[in-house]
């Protein structure tokens, strides 16, 4: 019997995303969050005993370029070299455009596959043969799979491979192969790599995503770790994913419906996190705090959201004891007035909402209030403005979105207004 | 919609105050109310009764939140009323006027969507909103768009919601800022994004560094070797210059040790053996002089000292007595003072004597010393005198004391001579406190008949439907709760069953209608085959087959039938068609047979649903009936009663209402009883409290005295009977207990005399033995005693003296004659000297000889001494001269004087030895390890001369060559440096992080920043769109109400531009002269903004159902004449809408006078 470690996209020193710092929150928390998630995955490979550790592609994030990554990888490999653990690593997309593997020397026990053609590694102890071949490039469009070898006979045999199979949301298309293709070759396990959420996709033979080790956004939620398999008698005989990371990414959904007041939204909210906290121990979250639903409190959250975005990491301080992180407060919420009726309304407050719906569905006019924002949109940084969370300021469902927003706001205060006697 | 009248029921500090305001000739309705008379809690009110009350009020000071209610009646423009209540609470808050809740939708038909903020906004206008309406107008500058939207909206201002917007935006942003949020942050965001870059080490340097260390490394392991062989070179020829003069100096040593061959070689101590010798014979010599010339002197001493032997033989008898002589010498002087005492105690005794019995001498004194027992009767006997003296006397006054006490109490008991029996009236009085405060019970009693009859009367009254006094509301034949609730039963069943009827046929008539669709629908797209045309076609085929077959097979002639077939075709053509037609039929039934089969179905169930409508139209008709007769049993169940009954849901309310009141008028027969029965009890007890005061002789009950103060008298005579009866009781008892006591003391008086004369007796006998007479008293006696005490004290003081002085002349005799006994012995020539110098001059010889005897053991002592030390130095001598023999013969020497010589030869000769070996030792030193002959041989093949010049030529260029490596160290040690640094470092990944961070910020901001920006201009369009659409009818409207508040101080509101080209509002004056709003008075201002409103409403209520329109006080900056103008155009108004003006001021209820019979109805709250 042996057991053996599978992960894939590390992106090691890649920065997480969309947490602004404020007083109180965690910051230690994020600091080297990739490096001590492998740290974590060292230590499992050692205090496990594995007999080797297979890495399915993006070790590095792409274009990074501090050479310092690589000597903290050569540092960590060294520990599974005193340990007698050999690892086995593919290229992946993000690994070809890195230039940091150029000089880099990796200790003798580290063998990186071949990424001109396929290339098998035995492994004599433990009876295993391992197929895999890396990206000579960034953009890999044809099956790779394809050209792989079939399987030893009387060995485990093991295929290494970063693709998206036959597609997946999110992630780019790359060495694109289906499982019938994959279970055609005979192996007993498909470690594959690029798809950065857990996914055990076929069973016979195995086939796994593992996913990442450590969340960088708050896209990947959940617990992010690698996978320990066991083999026995020459046959997979238990799959067992293991959390490394160390900061989780959490979306926290609060239904403000029937609110009456922001205490009372807050107290949801709090529950909420508590729950939260509770259900993963001792983990550091980094929450997206999401509030919808109609309420008489819609006025006051809209009229000053920067208020109870402290509101919200004063009650998360207040809970976690700097365990929780809020990476950003999503108000949806609607106002229990009848959006209708004040649009019936045939006064001044009516026309304006009725205003702002035709502007809506204008696409020309759309376009004509963009310009309000030529002189910012040419000084924001791309790493903002591009990206599949970019913020484009000239796309009109971002306007669309904004001027919603910017109704509830002027209802908020010409409404609030009218109550002020 | 209208309100015919506001019923101000429990409301602040109203108690059901009715606002009638269903006025025919006017709209225009003042609501005046004075200070503190609730002007303002009938404004709420009026809100409260349209829009529930708000949770928290101020009008809860008089009515508890539960029973706040508030009425009303309203009439909309289509003449429909509603008459409501309002109470206090969360839901259900709208009642009907017997206060079961209704549904709210009811009053939204009336309010025609017009919400609360709108009410108050667009509807209601007080001082404060006319004043904000008016300062946004001034601080706006009078723009138009603003203006108009506000008045539009009712609220003060657009523009406050448009500058916070501002403000917000430019904190986020400006285009050329620097401190706005987003402006800071793309900066920290640049500059991070700089610091990720700096602390980023690329792999290319990484490598470059490393080939570059390597290389240095190198050069300088090249160094290395180069210097070594530099310095081999430079230490080989140093070594040689060291050398030469050192083989020059070899050669000299060698050749002066030839010349000193033949020295005899000495021990290394043969120097130091030959001066000990030498020493050691000159030291005793020297010390035999010393010695024998000391042991002369002493011998001489030795011979001369005197000892005398008797004398220190008797040493022990001579120390004793020299002891004894001081001792002797003190008792000599204290024998005086003895006398001198003895003679004293003597005189005074002799006084003493004198004094107490003359007549005794005083040798014979000790006949007269009392016997110890003598002296002790007496002194008990004087002691226990006083007491037994005084003892009689106070018996004596205790006698006196207990007489007057009886005396004292037997007075006291003759005088208390009431004794009237009090029992009776303390029964009654006890009785009357049990029954309690009766008078007190009769008066909550009489309080609660008439809130019982106050109650009943309100039970009656809100029974409605019926009027009557209590006792007939009593006698009602009502029909029992059961019978309403079966008539509910069974008109709501039967309602329910009319309703699934309604519902049964509408579901008919529409699958009807659904089928009747489907049908046209399938035959739309093509006739529907059916199994009754194939029926028909095939039987259209067999007759034609049948003619055929007649024609074809029998011959017959089948013309005429033929054309019956078929009048356009011959029979072939036509049979062959119907062949066809059949076979088409067939065809189509069986392609189509999804569609024929649905068709059929589709066709059946049209005809059930048909039978079915036709069923359910005749229940319905059944049912119709049965629901009338329902109704009329209802009504008639109701008819002996005179009452027209409401649906028997409501009419179960009412007979609950009906059993309250009758349960009231049961409380009010109680009640009423209970008053009765109290004002007979009261009566009986007057009676019998007042017969039992008579009895005692007391006045007896006044009328207008109250039950209360009677028992208090009572209770006062009472109290004043038990008080002398409890008088008598005590003295009683006192008088033989006080004759007791005056009998004990009569007998202790007669004690105490008695035992007084028997000491008497005792005392007579006891001091005759003292010499005393008998009459002497205790005090006289104990003087006596004290004297003789001090007489004998003193005799026997002075015998005592007398025997010590014998004693001390005794030894002094003694101590005399010891002296001359030892005097004879050892110093005769002292005979005839006094004692006390003869044992001085003994004892000081004595001392003398025990001096001498010591001194001449020691000189004799030191005479050994000498004697040995002598025959030592002797010996000494003896073997320091053997010695020096011994030492004369090794070094080859006659006599011991040549010594010296010898040793100095050896020691030049050892000293050149010496010098030598160390020449040889420094050679091979220096020589590194090479035999003195290789160093010979290398030194002659160097110039000693060019030596030094070499060498320093050498030294040079190693000097220059570790410069260079320094140089070199230096650069290694940085590059390792800068190397070092590179050690996978996080500081690059973290401050990418941080970057995210900034970047993460700076999003937030972002969208904060486009939404606030985008809400001001939305405003800003929609302000301006709204001025474009409005501004024409609107502003002309206005102008004319603002000339008439003004007074014709203004002609006309127009539209103007000002410096930016934006348009503003401006007054015109009839001479056409334009005034801008900061060119106008605050109460001008007022009037501007009080006419947009006006038109604005006015503009609404022209296509819209009328709302009232309700003012506050607005008045306040207005000065008489405009706001009497104000007040004309309000009636005006008041042809519009119902117009309701709240007013606190006195002033303004006499300007409405001015406005003409009929135009304005005036409601004074106060009264």
């Amino acid at each position: 019997m042996f057991q053996f470690i599978h992960t894939a996209d590390i992106h090691l020193d890649s920065p997480l995303r969309g947490l602004e710092r404020y007083d109180g929150a965690p910051a230690d928390a994020i600091r080297a969050a990739s490096r001590r998630a492998l740290e974590n995955l060292v230590e499992l490979a050692i205090d496990e005993r594995v007999a080797f550790v297979l890495v399915a592609g993006d070790l590095y994030d792409g274009d990074w370029k501090d050479y310092n990554t690589g000597l903290f990888l050569v540092g960590q490999m060294a520990k599974l070299k005193e340990a007698e653990i050999a690892v086995l690593i593919i290229s992946g997309n993000h690994d070809a455009a890195s230039q940091i593997t150029r000089h880099l020397h990796l200790p003798e026990n580290v063998t990186l596959l071949s990424s001109r053609r396929p290339q098998t590694v035995l492994l004599p102890e433990v009876d295993v043969a391992v197929h895999g071949q890396g990206y000579a490039t960034r953009a890999v469009t044809e099956d790779l799979s394809k050209s792989y070898p079939t399987a030893e006979t009387g060995l485990f045999n093991i295929g290494l491979l970063h693709t998206s199979l036959t597609g997946r949301e999110g992630h780019a298309s790359y060495a694109p192969c289906t499982v019938e293709g994959l279970g055609a070759k005979g192996y007993d396990y498909w470690a594959l790599g690029h798809v950065h959420q857990l996914e055990v996709v076929c069973k016979d033979p195995w086939i796994v995503f593992p996913g990442n080790i450590q969340g960088r956004h708050a896209r990947e939620t959940g617990a992010k770790g690698c996978t320990l398999v066991t083999v026995e008698d020459g046959a997979v005989c238990e799959v067992d994913h293991r959390d490394l990371d160390v900061l989780r990414w959490v979306l926290c959904e609060v239904d403000a419906n029937g609110a009456s007041s922001t205490d009372e939204i807050t107290e949801r909210v709090r529950e909420a996190l508590g729950a939260e906290l509770e259900r993963v121990g001792e983990q550091t979250l980094a929450v997206r705090v999401h509030i919808y639903g109609a309420t008489e409190a819609h006025g006051d959250l809209a009229a000053n959201p920067e208020h109870w975005r402290n509101e919200i990491r004063a009650t998360a301080l207040d809970l976690g004891a700097e365990r929780i992180w809020i990476e950003k407060l999503r108000l949806r919420t609607q106002s229990v007035a009848d959006l209708d009726a004040i649009l019936a309304r045939d006064d001044a407050l009516g026309s304006l909402l009725a205003a702002i719906r035709e502007l809506r569905s204008n696409d020309d006019q759309l376009g004509e209030l963009t310009r309000l924002f030529d002189d910012l949109r040419p000084k924001l940084p791309g790493d903002l403005t591009s990206g599949e969370d970019g913020l484009d300021l000239q796309h009109p469902e971002t306007m669309r979105q904004a001027i919603d927003d910017a109704r509830e706001l002027l209802l908020a205060g010409l409404l609030s207004e009218g109550d002020a006697r | 919609m209208k309100l015919l009248a506001l019923d101000l029921l429990a409301y602040g500090p109203f108690s059901g105050l009715r606002l009638d305001l269903d006025s025919a000739e006017t709209g225009f309705h003042m609501v005046f109310g004075g200070n503190e008379a609730g002007k303002s809690s009938a404004l709420r009110a009026l809100f409260a009764l349209l829009y529930g009350v708000p949770e928290r009020t101020d009008d809860t000071f008089r009515h508890d939140s539960a029973k706040l209610r508030v009425g009303g009646r309203l009439k909309n423009s289509e003449g429909y009323e509603l008459a409501f209540l309002r109470r206090k609470g969360r839901k259900r808050t709208l009642l009907d006027v017997t206060g079961l809740p209704i549904d709210e939708s009811s009053l939204e038909r009336f309010l025609a969507g017009v919400d609360a903020t709108r009410f108050q906004t667009v509807f209601g206008i007080d001082h404060e909103r006319l004043a904000q309406g008016a300062k946004a107008i001034l601080q706006g500058g009078g723009d138009v768009g603003q203006s108009l939207f506000a008045a539009g909206m009712g609220t003060a201002s657009p523009r406050l919601v448009l500058a916070l917007l501002d403000a917000e935006a430019d904190g986020l942003y400006r285009p050329r800022g620097s401190k706005p949020r987003i402006n800071k942050a793309l900066s920290a965001y640049k500059a991070a994004t700089k610091r990720v870059r700096d602390f980023t080490t690329s792999s290319r340097t990484w490598s470059q560094l490393h080939d570059h260390l390597h290389g240095l490394l190198e050069q300088r392991q090249n160094f290395a070797r180069e210097q070594r062989a530099l310095e081999t070179e430079v230490t080989r020829l140093g070594r040689l210059q060291k050398v030469l003069p050192k083989l020059k100096r070899r050669g000299a040593l060698i050749t002066e040790l030839a010349e000193l061959e033949g020295v005899v070689p000495l021990g290394a101590d043969f120097t130091d053996r030959r001066r000990a010798a030498e020493e050691t014979l000159r030291q005793t010599m020297r010390a035999r002089e010393q010695d024998e010339s000391e042991r002369g002197g002493r011998q001489k001493r030795a011979n001369e000292l005197n000892v005398p032997k008797e004398l220190l033989q008797e040493q022990a008898v001579v120390n004793a007595l020299h002891k004894e002589l001081g001792g002797i010498r003190k008792a000599g002087l204290d024998a005086t003072t003895l006398r001198a005492r003895q003679t004293q105690l003597r005189s005074d005794a002799h006084v003493l004597l004198d004094g107490l019995r003359p007549e005794v001498p005083l040798d014979e004194v000790d006949t007269i010393r009392p016997k110890t027992g003598t002296l002790a009767q007496v002194r008990a006997l004087a002691q226990s005198f006083q007491a037994l003296d005084e003892t009689p006397a106070h018996a004596r006054r205790d006698v006196q004391r207990c007489a007057s006490e009886l005396d004292r109490a037997r007075d006291s008991l003759a005088k208390l001579d009431d004794s009237r029996e009090v029992a009776p009236l303390r029964g009654v009085v006890a009785r009357l406190r049990r029954r309690g405060d009766v008078e007190a019970t009769r008066r909550e009693a009489s309080s609660a008949l008439s809130s019982a009859r106050r109650e009943a009367g309100i039970a009656i009254e809100a029974l409605g439907l019926w009027t009557g006094t209590l006792d007939q509301a009593e006698g009602l034949a009502v029909p029992t709760t059961e019978t309403v609730e079966r008539f509910q039963e069974e008109l709501l069943s039967s309602k329910r069953t009319g309703s699934d009827i309604e519902k049964e046929l509408d579901e008919c008539r529409r699958s009807l209608d659904d089928q009747v669709e489907t049908i046209a629908a399938l035959r739309l797209s093509g006739v529907v085959p059916t199994e009754r045309e194939l029926d028909n076609a095939r039987e259209r085929r067999s007759a034609g087959w049948r003619l055929v077959q007649r024609a074809w097979l029998d011959g017959e002639e089948v013309e005429a039938q033929a054309r019956d077939y078929d009048p356009e075709q011959d029979l072939a053509t036509s049979y062959e068609g119907s062949v066809d037609a059949a076979d088409d039929v067939a065809d189509r039934l069986r392609r189509e047979a999804d569609r024929v089969a649905r068709y059929a179905e589709i066709e059946a169930h049209r005809a059930r649903l048909v039978v079915e409508l036709e069923l359910q139209e005749r229940a319905k008709g059944v049912w119709a009936a049965e629901a009338e007769a329902r109704q009329t049993a209802w009504q008639q169940e109701w008819t002996p009663l005179d009452i027209s009954p409401l649906p028997p849901r409501e009419m179960r309310s009412w007979l609950t209402r009906h059993e309250k009141a009758i349960a009231k008028a049961m409380s009010v027969r109680e009640a009423s009883r209970r008053v009765a029965s109290l004002d007979q009890d009261i009566a009986a007890l007057r009676s019998e409290l007042s017969s039992s005061l008579e009895a005692l002789g007391e006045p007896s009950l006044a009328d207008t005295d109250t039950l209360e103060s009677s028992l208090d008298r009572a209770q006062g005579v009472v109290d004043a009977l038990e008080k002398t009866a409890r008088e008598r009781e005590t003295l009683g008892l006192e008088i033989p207990k006080q004759e007791r006591t005056l009998e004990e003391a009569r007998e202790v008086e007669r004690d105490a005399k008695k035992r007084l004369a028997s000491w008497r007796t005792d005392w007579a006998d006891a001091i005759t033995v003292l010499g005393l007479a008998a009459s002497a008293s205790p005090a006289e006696a104990n003087a006596v005693l004290d004297k003789l005490g001090e007489l004998f004290e003193k005799v026997d003081e002075e015998r005592g003296f007398k025997g010590r002085i014998k004693g001390i002349k005794d030894d002094a005799q003694t101590f005399e004659g010891q002296v001359i006994t030892l005097a004879r012995q050892v110093a005769p020539d002292l005979e005839g000297r006094p004692i006390e110098h003869a044992i001085e001059v003994i004892h000081e010889r004595l001392t003398a000889a025990k001096e001498n005897a010591a001194t001449l053991v020691e000189l004799q002592q030191r005479i050994h001494e000498l004697d040995i030390t002598l025959e030592q130095g002797e010996q000494d001598r003896r073997i320091a001269t053997q010695e020096l023999q011994a030492l004369c013969r090794q070094a080859n020497c006659a006599r011991h004087d040549e010594l010296e010589t010898a040793e100095r030869r050896w020691e030049l000769r050892r000293g050149l030895e010496r010098r030598l070996g160390e020449l040889e030792e420094q050679l091979a030193e220096i020589g590194g390890g090479a035999t003195l002959n290789d160093l010979a041989s290398a030194a002659e093949a160097v110039d000693p001369d060019t030596l030094p010049g070499h060498i320093d030529e050498l030294r040079r260029q190693l000097s220059v060559l570790d410069g260079r490596r320094t140089d070199l160290d230096q650069e290694i040690g940085s590059e390792r440096a800068e190397f070092a640094r590179i050690d996978g470092t996080d500081e690059a990944a973290d401050e990418a992080t941080r970057a995210q961070s900034l970047l993460a910020g700076l999003r937030t901001d972002v969208d904060r920043y486009v939404r606030v920006r985008l809400a001001s201009e939305l405003l800003r369009l929609e302000i301006e769109r709204y001025r474009a659409a409005n501004q024409g009818p609107l502003l002309t409207r206005a102008g004319q109400i603002f000339a008439t508040l003004t007074l014709g101080s203004f002609a006309d509101l127009r539209a103007d531009f000002d410096d930016k080209d934006e348009p503003v509002l401006v007054g015109v004056r009839s001479t056409e002269e334009r005034v801008g709003v900061q060119g106008m008075s605050d109460g001008t201002v007022d009037q501007l903004y009080l006419s947009i409103r006006l038109a604005t409403l006015e503009q609404y209520l022209a296509v819209h159902e009328p709302i009232p329109f309700v003012v506050d006080d607005i008045l306040i900056r207005f000065d008489d004449e405009r706001s009497l103008a104000a007040l004309h155009v309000l009636a005006e108004l008041s042809r519009k809408t119902q117009v309701l003006f709240f007013t606190h001021h006195a002033r303004l209820v006499e300007l409405a006078g001015q406005l003409g019979e009929g135009r304005v109805a005036v409601h004074d709250l106060s009264r």
